[in-house]
Order: C-alpha cells, then sequence, then structure tokens
C-alpha cells in the first residue's frame, strides 16, 4: 500500500510540475530568453525522437537532421505555396518523413551498425544538398521566409493569437508532453521492450521470436516521425527555413543531446536538449568552434559516461529499488499482497 | 533401433543435414528424431558439432544441404523468430541476458510473443492490450516462483549468480510458452550442488510436457536425466539409444578415449 502511494504521491507531484510549466513565460520578460525556451521545446521533440532509435533501440543515425529539415520544409512549401495552416501541414509533415524514414530505416538496417552510420550520413548530405540546390521548391540557399504563424486559438471567449515568443510556448510545451507521453506508452509496452532487447542481445531477442529487423524498421519510422513533427512546428515558429540549418551539423547536435543527456532516457533526452540548444546558441559566433566542441564531448561520453547525465543518477535509483522491495517485502507479508514488477 | 524418419510421435526431425564452414563440415549428413515428452540428450567431444546443429535448428544459420522438421511441418531455413513463434525455445553456450535488465524485465521479453508487440494497441492501451500485459506478468510470477527466482526478481539478470543466470535464461525461455526446449550445456561451470538443483529443474520442466533437447558434457548428467542420447562427433551420428546402451558402447568409449590419448 505503501509503495501504491508513494507513487500516487509521484504522480500527482508531476502533473503539478507539468501544469506549473505552462506559468513559465510570466516570470519571463525578455523575449530573447523565451525564444531559446521555445527553441529547447522543439529540440527536445527531436531528441526524444533520435533516443527512441539510438537510445532503446542502439542503431545509431547520424541523419536525423534532415528527417527534422523534410518536415520543416513540407511545413514551408505547404504553407507558402498553398497557405496551409501549422494544423494542415503538421499531419503532412509527419506522414511525409514517417515514409522517407520507413524506406531509409528499410535500406540502412539491413546493414550492420557501421554501415548503418554512413548510409545515414550519405542520407543526410543528400537531403541538406536537395534543399540547397532544387531552387524552385526549396528557395535553394536563401531558403523560404515568410512561413505563417499558427491560426489563432479559440476557447469560448478566450482568443490565443500567436505574435510574440511567449504566445508560441504553451503549444510547444504541448506537444512535448505529448511527445514525452507517446514515448512512454511505446516504452512500457511489448514493442518497447523489444526493442531494448534487440539493442542488448539481438540473438537472444529474435530466439525469443522478435522480429528484429521488422522492429527496427518500425521503430526507425517512428522516429523519423518525430523529426518531422519538430521541422513543422521550427517552420511555423521561426516563420523561416534555410538549408543550413539542416546540415550535417545538425545531425550531429541532436545525436549529442542524446548522448549527453544519456541514452534510453526521457529525462535525459531533455537535459540533453536544453544543454545544447543553450550551448549553441552561446557559441552562435563561432560555429566552427562548435561542431569541434561537440565532437569531443561525443567522445567523452562513450568513452567515460556512456549512460550520459542521467546514467550517474542511476545508482541511486538502484538503491531506491532495493529499499522500495523491502517496503513492499513487508507490505507483502503484512497484507499477503501480490505486487507486479 | 533403427530410426523411421516418417516417425508421429516425433517432435523434432532432422534428416541428412549438412553443413560445411569453409573446408570443414561441421555437421555432415545427420539425421535423428526427437520424440515427444522426452528428455533426449545430444552428446559429443568438443567440435562434434553440437552446438552447430542447435543454431541450424532454431534457424540461427542455414543448412546447405537436408531438412529439419517441426510436428512434421518444415522449418528449414526459416527465421530464428519464426521458428520460436512455433514453439521451440533455446538457451545458449555461452549465457546471452540483456545487460541492463532486471530478472523480471528478462523473463518479460519472452513473453514477447504471448502479448504479439503490436504498436498501436499499446499505444492506445487498448483493453486487450492491457489485459495480455497483465496475463504476461501474471505468467512470469509463475514462472519465476517455478524455477526459484521470484524474490530476486528486481536484481540485474547479470549480477546474478552463474547457476541463477542460467535459471534467467531458462526462465526466459519457458516465457515464450515452448514445446521443445533446447539447452546448449546448460550446467557448463557448474558447481556439483548447482548442476543437481538445475538437473531437478529440468525434469520438472519435462513434467509439465515440454519436450527436452539437451547438449551436455556431464555424462552423469545424461545419463540419470535423458532416455534418449544421440552421440556425434565430425558432424555424423556415432550411435543412438537409450543411456544403458550408449554408456558402453564400443564406438562412444573409443570417440572419448581417443580424445584422451590426444590430450595426453
Amino acid at each position: 500500500m505503501e509503495l501504491i502511494k508513494r507513487s500516487a504521491f509521484r504522480k500527482s507531484v508531476l502533473l503539478l510540475g507539468g501544469i506549473a510549466l505552462f506559468l513559465l513565460p510570466l516570470g519571463i520578460v525578455n523575449p530573447y530568453f523565451m525564444y531559446i525556451i521555445n527553441l529547447i521545446l522543439i529540440y527536445a521533440i527531436l531528441a526524444l525522437g533520435l533516443d527512441l532509435i539510438v537510445g532503446y533501440t542502439g542503431q545509431v543515425s547520424v541523419g536525423h537532421g534532415a528527417f527534422f529539415g523534410i518536415g520543416a520544409y513540407v511545413a514551408a512549401i505547404l504553407a507558402k505555396n498553398l497557405g496551409f495552416s501549422l494544423w494542415l501541414t503538421l499531419p503532412f509533415s509527419i506522414i511525409i518523413t514517417a515514409v522517407i524514414g520507413l524506406i531509409i530505416g528499410f535500406i540502412g538496417l539491413k546493414l550492420i551498425e557501421e554501415y548503418l552510420v554512413m548510409a545515414t550520413l550519405a542520407f543526410g548530405t543528400i537531403i541538406w544538398l536537395v534543399f540547397l540546390n532544387w531552387t524552385d521548391l526549396t528557395g535553394g540557399p536563401m531558403g523560404i521566409a515568410g512561413i505563417s504563424a499558427p491560426p489563432t486559438i479559440t476557447l469560448g471567449t478566450l482568443q490565443f493569437p500567436f505574435i510574440q515568443y511567449h504566445d508560441y510556448y504553451p503549444l510547444l510545451l504541448i506537444f512535448v508532453y505529448l511527445g514525452i507521453l507517446i514515448t512512454r506508452l511505446i516504452i512500457k509496452s511489448g514493442f518497447g521492450r523489444a526493442c531494448t532487447a534487440i539493442r542488448d542481445d539481438e540473438l537472444a531477442a529474435q530466439a525469443m521470436g522478435i522480429p528484429v529487423f521488422k522492429t527496427k524498421v518500425i521503430m526507425f519510422t517512428i522516429s523519423a516521425a518525430f523529426c518531422g513533427a519538430a521541422g513543422a512546428l521550427y517552420a511555423h515558429f521561426l516563420h523561416v527555413v534555410s538549408p543550413e540549418t539542416f546540415a550535417f551539423g545538425m545531425s550531429v547536435t541532436i545525436l549529442t543531446m542524446v548522448m549527453i543527456g544519456g541514452q534510453g532516457s526521457i529525462t535525459g533526452a531533455i537535459i540533453g536538449a536544453a544543454i545544447l540548444t543553450v550551448s549553441s546558441e552561446a557559441l552562435r559566433e563561432t560555429p566552427e568552434l562548435r561542431m569541434l566542441i561537440y565532437g569531443f564531448l561525443i567522445v567523452i561520453m562513450i568513452m567515460f559516461f556512456p549512460k550520459g547525465i542521467m546514467g550517474l543518477f542511476q545508482i541511486s535509483k538502484q538503491r531506491l529499488l532495493k529499499k522500495s522491495i523491502q517496503v513492499e517485502k513487508n507490505v507483502v507479508e503484512k497484507e499477503g499482497l501480490s505486487y507486479e514488477q | 533401433m533403427s530410426s523411421n524418419f516418417v516417425d508421429d510421435s516425433a517432435i523434432l526431425t532432422v534428416n541428412q543435414l549438412s553443413k560445411s564452414f569453409g573446408g570443414v563440415k561441421a555437421v555432415n549428413n545427420l539425421s535423428f528424431s526427437v520424440k515427444e515428452n522426452n528428455i533426449h540428450a545430444i552428446i559429443g567431444p568438443n567440435g562434434a558439432g553440437k552446438s552447430t546443429l542447435f543454431n541450424l535448428i532454431t534457424g540461427v544459420i542455414t543448412p546447405d544441404t537436408g531438412e529439419i522438421k517441426l510436428s512434421n511441418q518444415d522449418i528449414t531455413s526459416l527465421r530464428p523468430d519464426k521458428i520460436a513463434e512455433r514453439g521451440v525455445s533455446r538457451t545458449f553456450q555461452n549465457i546471452r541476458l540483456f545487460p541492463d535488465m532486471t530478472v523480471f524485465e528478462t523473463v518479460l521479453i519472452g513473453t514477447y510473443l504471448m502479448t504479439g508487440g503490436k504498436l498501436l494497441p499499446a499505444v492506445f492501451r487498448t483493453k486487450s492490450f492491457r489485459n495480455k500485459e497483465r496475463e504476461a506478468k501474471e505468467r512470469i510470477e509463475e514462472i519465476l516462483k517455478f524455477v526459484g527466482l521470484w524474490d530476486m526478481r528486481h536484481e540485474y539478470a547479470a549480477r546474478l549468480s552463474y547457476g541463477n543466470q542460467r535459471r534467467v535464461e531458462i526462465a526466459r525461455a519457458l516465457a515464450t510458452n515452448p514445446d521443445l526446449l533446447l539447452l546448449d550445456e546448460p550446467t557448463a561451470g557448474m558447481n556439483q550442488q548447482e548442476t543437481k538443483e538445475l538437473m531437478q529443474l529440468f525434469s520438472q520442466v519435462n513434467n509439465q510436457g515440454i519436450t527436452i533437447l539437451i547438449i551436455a558434457h556431464d555424462m552423469h548428467l545424461v545419463n540419470t536425466l535423458s532416455n534418449q542420447i544421440t552421440v556425434i562427433n565430425f558432424g555424423e551420428k556415432l550411435v543412438e539409444g537409450p543411456p544403458e546402451m550408449i554408456q558402453n558402447h564400443p564406438a562412444v568409449l573409443e570417440a572419448y578415449m581417443g580424445r584422451a590419448e590426444a590430450n595426453a
């Protein structure tokens, strides 16, 4: 009983904290800070998406910046040429990136790990060249500007227009929550567990009846779709997309977020997104230095902290788990309860 | 006792199976069948092709020639997950656990076939999804109690003693609900007590109606546990029969003695 109470307590704290986060803009005056926070939210969706395939399934991609770009360009093109609003461009961005993700996954995941990295690298570069050179559609190096803001949301008599950065924050936060929810639902299911099993031992996973290739491809597709959604949000938030945003550096940045925060951890992905967004802004004037630092960070993380920042908390988590077993044992003895997991 | 390969009571039939690696014939024209509810042992010197045989049966590698049938259904060259789906589960010679999982989580992976692993029902948490998840967890409780690991379910599997790690592997294999369980040298590296306890576990598993095909080196184990033995050497079948017959068979003695002399 005590255990159930504790988990209920944890849930209500999370819920209240989640609601409280909506009030954050009230305390922020500087629009530039608000802009950074909004960027963190968009990157959080990207990091959650990449973590699904890298952290939970163990398949490394250095081409997810391209899925982000495809999502953004699809939204930009549909908004500019057909006058679609965010609510229409978003599903298109998700579906198109998912289909492309399915194709790339189907080809790339047949390869062993090192070659998957090469294949996604090549894919990312090709997509970037398409953005850069298909001038009629993508605007070439200039990109596409003047992408519409999301339409004003009307709830009864209340109106929520999208004018300043402060207005975007609640919408983006809702999408981050949605991303967290979907990630959790996937991970806490037979499918999600199958992915983790594949990551840990492919041969053993297959012997348990898990269709390894199919599972990987599905997860890769979902992961691409997350990036597509983030792309559409990005396009309507910044009102402009240009090719250099989605170059190889973006893929590395997202991967660094996952690596630093901790692979296979929702909190880790979000912490990684926050750290990298802030440091990217701080190093804005020296982009070359940025890539150097990220590359160095990835190597350090892989060598010394393979589980990222969240890995540092894991030891205490294990201790907590042991404690809760003890509590649970007492409870079971007292009340004859049976408790699962 | 000649083996006849249209045997109705056979759960597994291996027919003229061959597999070469480079110039080495790891399995050479091998035929045998495993009767339902038996504990069937495969013995033979190191390098005789026993593990290759297991990898062929479970689809990890595909044979050059020959066929493998499961209750008269052809499973030759099927993917490992498809073979698992048809009711064949296994443990590995070198224990293969998932490094980041607790005992409970590890065995939960074994229920993949039971829960189906479908994505959309999971995202929408449909009623049938929740029912299946609950059933899977109940089943694991049953299995973990059966193998004696229920109290350790929250421990990381890879941190348990060697004997208990093997139990986790067996529990995971049982969670797939197999008709045929393949055990690849399950008692290698165990002390006497662990071996004895595992042997008890195997016969309990067998009593639940699960056929066992076991690779072993320990002759005592093979003689007490199994009711049929196939001896292979250099990828070929040397002799087959009940333990009493195998124990004193000159060909078997020669195969083992020959090795012993070579070692000396």
